[in-house]
């Protein structure tokens, strides 16, 4: 199954599930969560259920395209159901024989991790499912989001779909994922991942980008005041990622690290905040 | 009565492998004391455990409580009874308790009399008890973290429960929790038999769910797992109970692989190879004449085949990978140049640096060289590395191998080919094996002492169980290593700190009576003595134990000779030192010359150690004390002559309290 495939064919499934199928958010993540979709609709009182795509951006794990597991830009499937049904695990099970994995000869397995983004006061309850020893979805409970505890449940689930690919293609490295007949992953995002990598460990402006955070940190605030729940939130989006990109240059000491996130953290809570008292009560 | 098999199993979506052990057994004791309570009978039990179901089955359970008679208090009896016999006051209290008025007793409540009966209260169905405490017997097991699935956000538990068997022989027992109804059907392994199955009654419980690749007895499933690795794989295996635990405790049905891995990763430290495998995969490593090999065992939940195997393998070598591309990072530059990135990490919030802290410690062994012969320099060296790897790539970047803190600068030392007596000065301060540095034992004990006193003085507290920082364990630890070490050196003279100081005698208190399982009232007569020796305490304590258990009418008679002493001058507040004018009796003179006489030898039997000796000395004094009671009278009307006395009975026991307060133990 190329990689194109196995992305349609868990649209189609969670469509045949009664999910929205949205599409990613126009800004550069460190995880699905923090698209809208996740973090603010978890928080309200409506149920929703959704499912999409996001590239997601983890400066720090880039390898310059040299290891095969590693990359600075991977897909992440995400799927919210609010709430969830009595039988979600098998629901999520029989995605996996969407996707043309035939779970009778392989080893499936829920192995208790308790998911947490220090960065959105994010965090919940579940596993890390594994096939055969490898970790191929976080599954989570929500419990928190934006520091505040959620009214009705939801459960997310986020595919790691490289990994997916590579398992159900047998293939040994990223870049060799088939993407469709004529295209791999690599032949696509080969260069582009060494470039980023190049950018995020050894060239970006660190005195820029530490301005940004800071700019960025008082636009979120300034937004608030006026009201503006959503503008306010793609700032919080923005200052995570400029936070990723200073770790990655190393320019953060660990005891600044911890100061870092709790600034971000605040963000979020106050947007959290100020979502629910707007669209909630 | 009618007595029958009953089985309860609550279904969940996968439990933490490391926990269901625990929630089994919660679950049985919470289950068995509500039915004991309640005064049901039963012949005997089964508990039963997987990721999915926590189960009991009981054997010829009574379908009743027994009933019970309950004293009930009427009214006083002169009004219940008059010159006629029972008046309308008793018959009716008789009435309302359900017994007969000649059944009617008198009871005597505060010098009053009242009439009373034995009101019969009839044994509860174990339905209604089930329903009545199900939700109670739930929320009574602890686990570490609890989670809400429904909308009811009240409900919580460690993961979300699913299904409820309940069956008192062939009748489904219908009670309701957790917007579940009890039935009786349960559900099989999730991928080799993943259907409802229906059990008729709780005997089959077990071989229904086995016909379902389901092992439900925990310690089975265990001991199939070590079958199969020794018989059936015929392999040498790391043995290491907790790994086997949670691995028991991810499987359903296990079913055992041998795989192999590239050889080119044995090139790494056997300490990475074995984290990669079993602090993430959960693989078990392979020995071969006591040397890894490139081979681990993996204890899958679903029938194995080449596909599954390699996989397993492919997904260690990209771990390995990982360990590789920081172990080679971190060797860029030499380990003793992380010492500057030092200051950028932090020790505990509110104590400083590691950098500042490495040279807290440093200044602190210098107040051991005055006792201890120590190689200074190489004591120097080995204190501005231990602490290096913390800022190495494969500790600070990567969770997996943050275990491995402190054995991976002794690695990197290895590879900078560094002084191998200063390697075994860090490797010493990792208390691990026999020590083969005293620098590296006080290096442990300097590291530990700086730790607690840096994270006390944070105003940091241990608040029963919650101890995020391990405090308890650090401070265990010294006490270890001095013992180990045998090192006789006063801890007050290191760090001079009231609370410092009294947190240590309150730990090395539990540490005495936990985990060396000494007797508490022997532990605190030592404890009670000022001295700041831990070493020499410890010592006083082990002998304490042994000569009670050797001669216990010699230490029974010592310790009443002191209490004696204790109990005639525990008023008498006075210090003053024995005016021998005023010592009139011959008895009286004796037992001050001996008394002198020992005071000249006890400091210094105590300090060489010589116990025993102390002691045949305190049995001779022990006599002339008698002897002394017997013959003087104490309190006599002369005060100064009467004080006189009491100065030389405080006199006589100052001299036992110099190795331990008798009066503390319990006789």
């Amino acid at each position: 199954m190329y990689f194109e495939d196995i992305i349609l064919s868990l649209k189609n499934y969670w469509k045949s599930k009664n999910c929205l199928i949205f599409e990613p958010y126009n800004s550069e993540l460190g995880a699905a969560t923090f698209n809208i979709a996740t973090f603010l609709r978890v928080l309200d009182k409506k149920p929703w259920r959704t499912a999409y795509i996001e590239p997601t951006r983890r400066p720090k794990d880039g390898r310059y395209a040299e290891n095969p597991n590693r990359v600075q830009q991977y897909y992440q499937f995400q799927v919210i159901l609010k709430p969830p049904e009595d039988n979600v695990i098998d629901i999520y099970i029989d995605s996996l024989k969407a996707i043309g994995i035939d779970i009778q000869k392989h080893d499936l397995r829920f192995v208790e991790d308790d998911w947490e983004s220090p960065t959105l006061g994010a965090w919940g309850i579940g596993w890390e499912v594994w096939i055969d020893g490898l970790e191929i979805t976080q599954f989570t409970y929500f419990q928190q989001s934006g520091s505040i505890d959620l009214k009705i449940p939801a459960v997310e689930i986020t595919y790691g779909l490289e990994r997916l690919a590579m398992f159900i293609q047998g293939v040994d490295s990223i870049f060799d994922i088939k993407w469709n007949k004529d295209y791999t992953w690599g032949e696509i995002y080969k260069d582009f991942e060494r470039e980023f990598c190049y950018f995020n460990f050894d060239y970006a402006d660190v005195e820029f980008y530490k301005k940004l955070f800071d700019s960025y940190e008082k636009e979120v605030f300034r937004m608030l005041d006026l009201g503006l729940i959503f503008p306010a939130y793609d700032f919080v989006i923005k200052l995570s990622h400029v936070f990723n990109i200073l770790d990655a240059r190393g320019s953060i000491s660990p005891s600044q690290r911890t100061i870092y996130i709790s600034r971000i953290r605040k963000c979020s809570r106050e947007v959290a905040k100020a979502y629910i008292k707007k669209y909630d009560e | 009565m009618e007595h029958r098999d009953f089985l309860l199993e609550l279904g969940f979506e996968e439990l933490p492998a490391l926990e269901i052990e625990s929630i089994e057994k919660q679950f049985k004791n919470n289950l068995i004391n509500i039915l004991t309570e309640h005064g049901f009978k039963f012949s005997g039990y089964k508990t039963f455990s997987t990721p999915r179901r926590i189960a009991m089955l009981i054997y010829n359970l009574s379908s009743k409580g027994e009933d019970k008679l309950l004293e009930k208090i009427g009214p006083p009896a002169n009004i219940a009874f008059d010159d006629n016999g029972p008046t309308l006051s008793a018959i009716s209290f008789a009435k309302s308790i359900g017994v007969n008025i000649d059944e009617l007793y008198i009871v005597e409540k505060e010098g009053k009399k009242y009439v009373a009966g034995k009101q019969r209260i009839s044994g509860k169905h174990i339905k209604q008890v089930l329903s009545e405490n199900l939700e109670t017997i739930i929320k009574n097991i602890k686990v570490k973290k609890t989670m809400f699935w429904l909308k009811d956000q009240k409900v919580r538990f460690i993961r979300p429960m699913r299904w409820i068997v309940c069956l008192y022989e062939d009748e489904v027992v219908d009670i309701e929790i957790f917007n579940l109804k009890s039935d009786r059907y349960t559900y099989g392994h999730r991928i080799l038999s993943n259907k409802k199955l229906e059990i008729k009654s709780p005997i089959e419980y077990e071989k229904i769910l086995e016909r379902n690749y389901v092992i439900a007895d925990w310690e089975r499933r265990y001991r199939k797992i070590i079958q199969d690795i020794s018989d059936n794989l015929k392999v040498s295996v790391l043995p290491d109970e907790n790994l086997y635990k949670e691995i028991n405790g991810l499987v359903e049905y296990p079913f055992v692989v041998l795989c192999e891995f590239n050889s080119k990763y044995l090139e790494l430290p056997e300490k990475i190879v074995i984290t990669s495998m079993k602090s993430h995969q959960r693989y078990i490593p392979v020995f071969e004449n006591g040397v890894i090999v490139n081979k681990f065992v993996a204890i899958i939940n679903n029938k194995p085949n080449e596909s599954i195997k390699s996989n397993l393998s492919k997904v260690l070598e990209s771990r390995l990978e990982d360990a590789k591309f920081y172990f080679e990072n971190d060797l860029k530059k030499p380990i003793i140049s992380y010492l500057e990135d030092l200051r950028e990490i932090e020790f505990v919030e509110g104590g400083g640096s590691l950098y500042d802290k490495v040279f807290r410690v440093e200044e602190m062994v210098y107040k051991f060289s005055r006792h201890y012969n120590l190689d200074m320099e190489k004591l120097k060296k080995a204190i501005r590395l231990y602490k290096n790897d913390r800022a190495t790539s494969i500790i600070r970047e990567s969770k997996e191998f943050a275990e491995l803190e402190g054995y991976m600068v002794l690695e990197y030392l290895r590879k900078n080919s560094e002084d191998t007596y200063v390697i075994n000065i860090i490797r010493d301060w990792l208390l691990e094996g026999e020590p083969l540095t005293i620098e590296g034992l006080i290096l442990a004990i300097a590291d530990r002492i700086d730790s607690i006193y840096t994270i006390l003085k944070t105003g940091y507290t241990i608040r029963g169980n919650y101890d995020p920082l391990g405090l308890k364990k650090i401070t265990y630890e010294l006490f270890y290593a001095i013992i180990k070490g045998n090192l006789e050196f006063d801890i007050s003279q290191i760090v001079d700190d009231k609370r410092f100081l009294e947190f240590i005698k309150q730990r090395l208190e539990n540490y005495l009576i936990e985990k060396l399982n000494y007797e508490y009232d022997i532990v605190n007569s030592v404890l009670a003595i000022n001295i700041w020796n831990i070493n020499e305490i410890v010592k006083r304590v082990e002998f304490l134990n042994r000569y009670k258990k050797e001669s216990y009418d010699e230490f029974y008679n010592i310790a009443l000779t002191q209490k004696r002493l204790y109990n005639i001058t525990k008023d008498y507040t006075y210090n003053n030192p024995v005016d021998v004018s005023l010592l009139q009796n011959d008895k009286e003179r004796e037992l001050y010359n001996v008394a002198k006489e020992i005071a000249r030898k006890v400091d210094s039997l105590i300090s060489s150690g010589e116990y025993e000796k102390l002691f045949t000395l305190f049995l001779l004094f022990k006599e002339h004390i008698d002897n002394f009671f017997n013959n003087v009278y104490v309190m006599v009307e002369d005060t100064q002559i009467r004080n006189n006395r009491l100065s030389l009975i405080k006199f006589t026991k100052s001299l036992f309290d110099k190795f331990a307060d008798f009066s503390k133990i319990q006789l």
